[in-house]
């Protein structure tokens, strides 16, 4: 079991050059995991979660003095986490030409039956395929959801979108899940 | 809150709701030690990356002229561009060359053969039916129009020379302030300048 330490301890040993490193470690053992599988559920490949990760913690090494307090810090890093993972896939959709001919739900179930770290169900597999249908920020916003079980005040933060909206926008990405199971019962 | 969540997802969708329940392993794996090494390979490139875009000390201050110079030599003697400079010297000198050997074939075209007086008269006498006698007659009156010419440029080229005295009566005036020596020197340097001009001139 992997000791806990607060935000308070990680940011006072980050404020300090003596101590910045520790609590760089300190604050990735913490988070480094549910981040990773954050960032996993949007990019779906691990190599690809690995750059968007690495990317994300560099960003956090660099920029930790920009950290003002006024959120947690856990949804200060969900922030840049998802920000990274969006311009990931915004970049990758401009390189690539075949989305038409392929769109993204098959494409993922191809990628997950091949990759050696995906070890789901066939529902599971469905659920991922479902989930890929969905455009970016709306899969991160049922992701955050359905499987962090955030609270609407801090996706609000995370996503710089009104509750209202966040509301809306995940009973419609439910809704779309469910159509495309029955889509596939109906087949 | 988690309750309130339960409650969300079942009024939304009963069947993923059911599905979260059953769904209880993470499908999501990553390669062996991969949390454990993360940070230190995050640290490590966070490190090096800030490494380098690290700038010297100087990075900000304007250079000298004597540094930009020694900046522009030592790019000027890289390979690359001392074969560049090289090459494009070898071209203008190719077409330098080209030029000057076209002028000299134009200029030899039409230069005149030289021919003695001797010659000249031999060669008419020998084909006199090919000449008009108004020919032959211009002929003898060429000379005389030369000689005066030349008589003409003689006496313009001697007008210029009563100048230099003038001159020099001038610079040695008291008012003047000059020394014998700056005027000497002076006229050495100036009266060959005026001559090159006023034979241009003429």
């Amino acid at each position: 079991m992997k000791e806990q330490f607060s935000d308070e301890y990680i940011m006072e040993l980050l404020s300090t050059d003596a101590t910045h490193e520790r609590g760089f470690r300190l604050l990735m053992q913490t988070y480094q995991e549910p981040l990773y599988r954050h960032v996993r559920r949007m990019v779906f490949d691990h190599d690809d979660a690995n750059d968007v990760i690495q990317n994300t913690f560099i960003k956090v090494f660099r920029n930790i003095e920009r950290f003002e307090g006024k959120s947690k810090l856990f949804t200060w890093l969900y922030r840049i986490a998802t920000n990274e993972a969006i311009t990931f896939l915004n970049s990758r959709n401009r390189k690539e030409t075949d989305t038409i001919d392929n769109p993204d739900n098959a494409r993922i179930a191809n990628q997950l039956t091949a990759d050696t770290f995906f070890d789901g169900d066939y529902i599971q597999l469905k659920l991922q395929q479902a989930i890929a249908s969905l455009p970016d920020k709306q899969r991160a916003v049922f992701n955050l959801r359905y499987y962090d079980e955030m609270p609407y005040e801090e996706m609000s933060v995370v996503l710089e979108t009104s509750v209202g909206a966040l509301k809306a926008s995940y009973h419609h990405a439910a809704k779309k899940v469910e159509a495309f199971f029955k889509g596939i019962e109906q087949d | 809150m988690k309750r309130e969540f339960e409650k969300e997802l079942q009024d939304l969708s009963p069947f993923l709701a059911d599905l979260k329940k059953q769904q209880k392993d993470e499908p999501y794996k990553t390669p062996r030690l991969y949390f454990d090494n993360l940070a230190d390979q995050i640290i490590e490139k966070a490190k090096g990356e800030t490494n380098t875009v690290k700038v010297p000390p100087q990075y900000y201050r304007t250079p000298s002229l004597a540094h930009r110079i020694n900046t522009w030599l030592s790019i000027l003697f890289k390979p690359k561009w001392a074969l560049s400079a090289l090459a494009f010297a070898l071209v203008l000198g190719a077409g330098w060359y080209a030029v000057q050997q076209q002028k000299s074939t134009a200029i030899s075209g039409v230069q005149p053969m030289v021919v003695t007086h001797e010659e000249a008269q031999n060669y008419v006498k020998e084909n006199i039916e090919d000449f008009k006698e108004e020919d032959i007659a211009n002929a003898f009156e060429e000379p005389k129009k030369i000689e005066k010419e030349e008589k003409l440029l003689d006496t313009q080229t001697t007008n210029l020379l009563p100048s230099v005295p003038k001159l020099e009566k001038v610079l040695k005036h008291p008012q003047s302030g000059l020394t014998e020596a700056e005027i000497e020197q002076y006229l050495l340097e100036n009266l060959d300048e005026r001559d090159i001009y006023a034979l241009n001139d003429i």
